[in-house]
C-alpha cells in the first residue's frame, strides 16, 4: 500500500506508538505500584521511594494476611458465594433461555416482554431490599445469590446461541424418543460450551467482585466475603480493629499501606488466574451480543 | 380447536415446566420490587408489611421535592452523567481507531488484553487503588507534587476533585472493554473499500474519514443509544465508595441519596419515592432515545 511510504504516515505511526505506550503504562501503573508497595518496607513507602519495584523487599504483609483469621474466612465466604451464585445463575439462565429459544412456543413473546421490561425498569434499591427482607432471606447466603440470579442480558445471549443450533439435531433426537428436557441436557448444553463458558466467566467475576449485596443483606461479619473486607479497608476502618491478627507492634513494623496493598493484590489473584483462559470467551460474549444488537 | 391445544400441550409441556422456576424468580425478585414501589405512596411502619400500611398520596414526593439536599443530588447526577458520557463515549472509538492502525496482530491483541483487564476488577479494588495512589500521606501522586513543591492535596476528600476522579477512573477501567466492539467493527470493514479508495488517491487520513468512520457509524449509533438510555445509571457503587461527608456537595447523587435515606436512616417510603422519581426519569430517557433513533436511523433497541 502506497500511503505507508509517505512521511506523514510514518510520523503518525510514531505518534500512535507513543500514545498507545502511554495508555498501556497508565493502565498498568496502578497495579505495578501497588504490587511494589505490598512488598516494600514501611520506611520506604512513607518516604515515597516506592514506584514500580519494591524497596526493602519483604513478604511480611502477605504473611500477615495468611495469619489473619477474618481475611481467610472472607476468602472462604467469597469462594462459597461465587460457586453457589454461579451455579444457580447458570442453571436458571439455561432453563429459561431454552424454552424461549423455541419460536413455535405459544406465549413466547409475552414471556420475553415480561423479561425485557425488567432490563429498562428495575424495582429500585429500597423495594428490592424490602422484598428480600420480607421473605426472610436477610443474613442468609440466599440474599446474595438469589435476587440477581437471572440477568436478562445473559439470557438473551444464551437464547441467541440456542437458536443457532441446527434444528435437525434436535428433531433427530425427538424421533429417537427423547423429550425436550433430555434434549436440553444431553444435546443442547454439550453443544453450547462456548456460550456457557463465556457466561460462567462473567458470572464468576460478578460474584467474586460483589460486595454491595453482602453489605446490605448480611449483618454478620462472619459471613462477609473478602471484598467486604477490602471495602472496610477502603472506607478507612482502621486495620487494628479488623481482628486480633494485628497488634500495636505490627503497626509499628508494618506500614498499613503495604498490608492494604497486599490484601488488594491477593483478591485479584483469582481474576488473574481465570483471565488468560477466559479472555477469548469474554470477547466472544460481547460479539455474540453485538450480533443481536 | 381444544383438542389441537391439548395435543400441543402434551407435546410441549416440558418447555413450560422449565419456565416455571425462572418465571417465579421474575415474579418475586423483579416484579415484587416493581410493585413494591407503591410504598412511595404509602406509609411504612417498622416491622409492618413491606407494602406499607396506609395510602398517603404524594406526601413523600412533596417531602423530597422540598428537600434542598435532594436537588443537590439531582443536579450532581445530571452534571456527572453528562460529563461522563461526553468524555467516556468518544474515547473508546478513538482508542479502537488507533489500535486498528497497528500492523502486527500480536501487538494488537496484547494491547487489547491489557486494556480490558481493569474491566474485571472489583469496584472496591478500583477505589482502593485510587485512594492509595491519591493518599495525602503516602500516595505517589502527592509525593510527585511534593517534589515540585506543591503541598499535598487530599484529592478524595475535596468536592472539586470528585468528578475528575470518577470520570478518570471510569476511563481507566472501561475504555479498553468498550473499545472491543469497535475494534471488531473495524476488523469487519471490507478491505476492497480501502483498495478502491487508494486507487482514487486517498491517503490514510482520508480513508479514515471517508471509509472507516462511515463503515462503523451504525455500530457507533447503536452504542450511543444504549449509553444515552443508561445515561443516569452512574456507577452507584463507585460513587458510594468515593462519597465522604466533605465531598458530598458534588458526590451525592440520587442513588446515594436514596441509599442514605433508606438503608441508613430507615425512611423507606421517602427513599422509595426519591428512587422511583429517578427510575422514571431514566426510563423516559431510554424511551425517548429509542424513539428518536428509530425515527432518524431505523435502529432501535426494542
Amino acid at each position: 500500500m502506497l500511503y505507508r511510504k509517505t512521511r506523514g504516515f510514518r510520523l503518525f505511526m510514531v505518534f500512535n506508538f507513543c500514545i498507545l505506550t502511554l495508555v498501556m503504562l497508565a493502565i498498568g501503573f496502578p497495579f505495578l505500584h501497588l504490587l511494589a508497595v505490598s512488598f516494600s518496607e514501611s520506611a520506604a513507602i512513607l518516604g515515597g521511594k516506592v514506584t514500580v519495584y519494591p524497596i526493602g523487599f519483604t513478604i511480611d504483609a502477605y504473611l500477615r494476611i495468611f495469619d489473619h483469621p477474618s481475611i481467610m474466612q472472607g476468602f472462604k465466604n467469597s469462594l462459597i458465594q461465587t460457586v453457589l451464585g454461579t451455579s444457580i445463575s447458570l442453571f436458571m439462565t439455561t432453563i429459561c433461555a431454552y424454552p424461549l429459544s423455541k419460536k413455535f412456543l405459544k406465549g413466547r413473546k409475552a414471556f420475553i416482554l415480561i423479561i425485557m421490561f425488567t432490563m429498562f425498569f428495575s424495582g429500585g434499591l429500597i423495594p428490592t431490599y424490602l422484598v428480600v427482607k420480607s421473605i426472610g432471606l436477610i443474613d442468609t447466603i440466599w440474599a446474595v445469590v438469589l435476587p440477581f440470579c437471572i440477568t436478562p442480558y445473559y439470557l438473551l445471549l444464551m437464547m441467541t446461541f440456542f437458536q443457532g443450533i441446527p434444528e435437525s439435531l434436535e428433531e433427530a433426537a425427538m424421533v429417537d424418543g427423547l423429550n425436550p428436557l433430555q434434549i436440553l441436557f444431553k444435546i443442547v448444553i454439550p453443544l453450547s460450551k462456548p456460550v456457557m463458558a463465556a457466561i460462567t466467566m462473567f458470572l464468576m467475576v460478578y460474584y467474586w467482585n460483589n460486595w454491595f449485596n453482602s453489605m446490605i443483606y448480611l449483618n454478620s461479619s462472619k459471613m462477609h466475603p473478602v471484598m467486604m473486607i477490602v471495602r472496610n479497608i477502603v472506607a478507612g476502618a482502621d486495620l487494628a480493629s479488623m481482628g486480633s491478627g494485628i497488634g500495636q507492634n505490627d503497626i509499628n513494623t508494618l506500614s498499613s499501606a503495604s498490608l492494604k496493598s497486599a490484601v488488594i493484590m491477593v483478591t485479584m489473584i483469582p481474576v488473574l488466574i481465570v483471565f488468560p483462559f477466559a479472555q477469548k470467551h469474554f470477547a466472544k460474549g460481547v460479539m455474540l451480543g453485538a450480533v443481536k444488537g | 380447536m381444544n383438542q389441537a391445544f391439548a395435543s400441543y400441550l402434551k407435546r410441549n409441556y416440558h418447555y413450560y415446566l422449565l419456565l416455571l422456576l425462572p418465571m417465579l424468580y421474575f415474579a418475586i425478585f423483579r416484579y415484587g420490587p416493581i410493585f413494591g414501589n407503591m410504598l412511595a405512596f404509602r406509609k411504612y411502619v417498622p416491622g409492618g408489611p413491606a407494602y406499607g400500611t396506609e395510602w398517603v398520596g404524594l406526601r413523600y414526593f412533596r417531602m423530597f421535592l422540598e428537600d434542598p439536599n435532594f436537588w443537590v443530588a439531582f443536579k450532581n447526577t445530571i452534571i456527572l452523567s453528562v460529563f461522563n458520557l461526553s468524555i467516556t463515549f468518544p474515547l473508546p472509538i478513538i482508542f479502537a481507531l488507533l489500535i486498528n492502525e497497528i500492523l502486527s496482530s500480536r501487538v494488537k491483541r496484547f494491547i487489547q488484553i491489557v486494556s480490558y483487564f481493569p474491566n474485571f476488577i472489583s469496584i472496591v479494588v478500583v477505589v482502593g487503588l485510587i485512594k492509595e495512589l491519591l493518599s495525602p500521606s503516602n500516595g505517589i501522586i502527592n509525593h510527585l507534587l511534593g517534589m515540585m513543591g506543591i503541598d499535598p492535596i487530599f484529592f478524595t476528600n475535596q468536592p472539586e476533585w470528585f468528578r475528575t476522579i470518577y470520570i478518570g477512573s471510569d476511563i481507566w477501567q472501561y475504555m479498553g472493554w468498550n473499545a472491543v466492539i469497535f475494534v471488531a467493527a473495524l476488523a469487519s470493514v471490507d478491505s476492497q473499500l480501502y483498495e478502491a479508495s487508494e486507487l482514487d488517491g486517498a491517503g490514510r487520513w482520508k480513508q479514515t474519514l471517508h471509509v472507516t468512520i462511515p463503515q462503523i457509524l451504525p455500530t457507533i449509533s447503536v452504542v450511543f443509544i444504549i449509553s444515552l438510555g443508561s445515561l443516569l445509571s452512574l456507577g452507584f457503587e463507585k460513587v458510594l465508595l468515593l462519597y465522604t461527608a466533605s465531598n458530598s456537595s458534588t458526590s451525592d447523587i440520587i442513588e446515594t441519596f436514596v441509599f442514605r435515606m433508606g438503608l441508613e436512616n430507615n425512611n423507606y417510603s421517602y427513599a422509595t419515592a426519591a428512587g422511583l422519581f429517578g427510575g422514571i426519569i431514566g426510563f423516559t430517557l431510554v424511551s425517548v432515545a429509542n424513539t428518536i433513533s428509530r425515527k432518524i436511523s431505523g435502529v432501535s433497541l426494542y
